[in-house]
């Protein structure tokens, strides 16, 4: 989701869909990210002050007062930061003049060829929701709700300029979420269908209480791992996605450990290009195919698991207001 | 000759102030500058008359960082 990557060289062979499934590859330009064909032509693009990740009610990952630039696609909200240490910061005397041009010396060496990234795909936000400056102690702020696994859930926050209405931005992302979701997920039922048919017309959220989140919550919405990243339209999605989605690994219980045997896959759903007899298995904890015969996942070391349908059902529908956690 | 010094100084210094008042918040983050930081050098600046080199600093430093014709849909 966010992380500090390495800037491709323009002469390296990349692949922006399998590449950019967790984090969005960086481009060669500042601030730029390599756009995929399902992120559409309609990108919009903000610049926010400030990042910040929470898992676990912990501060996993934060940056503030630096520059990034954030794209609303068709598929994802992504942002992009070229100047993420900035070093400086001594104060004091005429010795300060030297150590903040050594100290931005010293980052700008750190940081070069690197980018910090992050990215919120459509389909793993639960709830989107804002903040609106109302005085010297709120802010206008942007958030994501997301889950890494069942228990584990996350929020993305991103700061946006006093003159930049959130709870707009945070509209039109549930709105292009919520589209992309009907046009993505097959097996919708007629009340998640419902939900998310309203979301696509939601109009901005307001409160008049300070600090006060008012959010937009989807129906549902899929675990964080490179299964839910592959769901792409039909009509665009690379030919490995398709199969990686059409891998029949669904199973009623969360907690099967054994594999479907082959008997249970219907031949319709079969791709050519896997056998009948090969069941597909992927890690519930990071995503990553794991073989046939494996016990534990080769990426993270975990006990493989059959992966459910991993979405996260949850019985509100209507967005619901919530004080945010200062 | 002096006078007209510091005529200059203190003119330029609110000038540029006014200037970057009037930009909003979200020019100033696009320009990755802390709004905060550059006025309180550039009033500083001038209330101490040495508003001609705040001015000078902030023409180079900030101005040309400002986005042109950057359309905002969520602008207030």
């Amino acid at each position: 989701m966010i992380g500090i990557e390495e800037v491709p060289e323009p002469d390296e062979s990349i692949d922006v869909f399998e590449d950019g499934l967790i984090l969005p590859v960086p481009a060669g330009e500042r601030n730029t990210i390599h756009f995929e064909e399902r992120d559409g032509s309609n990108i919009q693009r903000l610049t926010a002050s400030h990042v910040e990740l929470r898992a676990g009610g912990k501060t996993v990952f934060k940056a503030p007062d630096v520059k990034l630039d954030v794209f609303i696609t068709d598929a994802r909200v992504a942002f992009a930061c070229s100047k993420f240490d900035k070093g400086g910061g001594w104060i004091g005397g005429p010795a300060t003049l030297v150590l903040n041009a050594g100290s931005k010396a010293l980052a700008a060496r750190r940081r070069r060829g690197k980018m910090l990234v992050g990215q919120m795909r459509f389909p793993w936000i639960s709830n989107v929701g804002s903040t609106t400056k109302t005085g010297w102690l709120s802010e206008e702020n942007l958030y994501f709700d997301a889950s890494f696994s069942k228990g584990e859930s996350c929020r993305m926050t991103l700061q946006l300029p006093k003159n930049v209405s959130a709870s707009r931005a945070a509209a039109e992302i549930a709105r292009r979420a919520a589209t992309y979701r009907l046009a993505v997920e097959d097996e919708l039922s007629d009340d998640e269908r419902q939900a998310l048919e309203q979301l696509a017309e939601c109009e901005p959220l307001t409160s008049s209480v300070k600090n006060q989140i008012s959010f937009h919550q989807f129906p549902t919405h899929w675990f964080v791992n490179e299964k839910s990243a592959r769901l792409s339209p039909a009509e665009i999605a690379p030919a490995a996605a398709a199969e990686a989605l059409r891998s029949p690994v669904e199973v009623p219980s969360a907690t099967a450990e054994v594999p479907l045997p082959a008997a249970q896959v219907p031949a319709a759903e079969a791709m050519p290009s896997v056998q009948l007899e090969e069941v597909q298995v992927f890690c519930e904890q990071c995503g990553a195919r794991v073989g046939e015969h494996d016990r534990f996942c080769a990426s993270c070391g975990k006990l493989a698991r059959v992966e459910t349908s991993s979405r996260q059902d949850d019985p509100q529908v209507a967005a619901v207001d919530q004080t945010s956690a200062r | 000759m002096i006078t007209l010094l510091i005529v200059l100084s203190y003119a330029s210094g609110i000038v540029a102030i006014l200037h970057g008042l009037a930009k909003p918040a979200s020019e100033w983050v696009a320009a990755d500058r802390n709004r905060g930081y550059w006025l309180t050098m550039m009033v500083t600046g001038t209330v101490l008359g040495v508003g001609l080199i705040a001015t000078a600093f902030y023409v180079v430093g900030v101005v040309p960082r400002y986005a042109s014709g950057e359309e905002n849909v969520f602008r207030k």
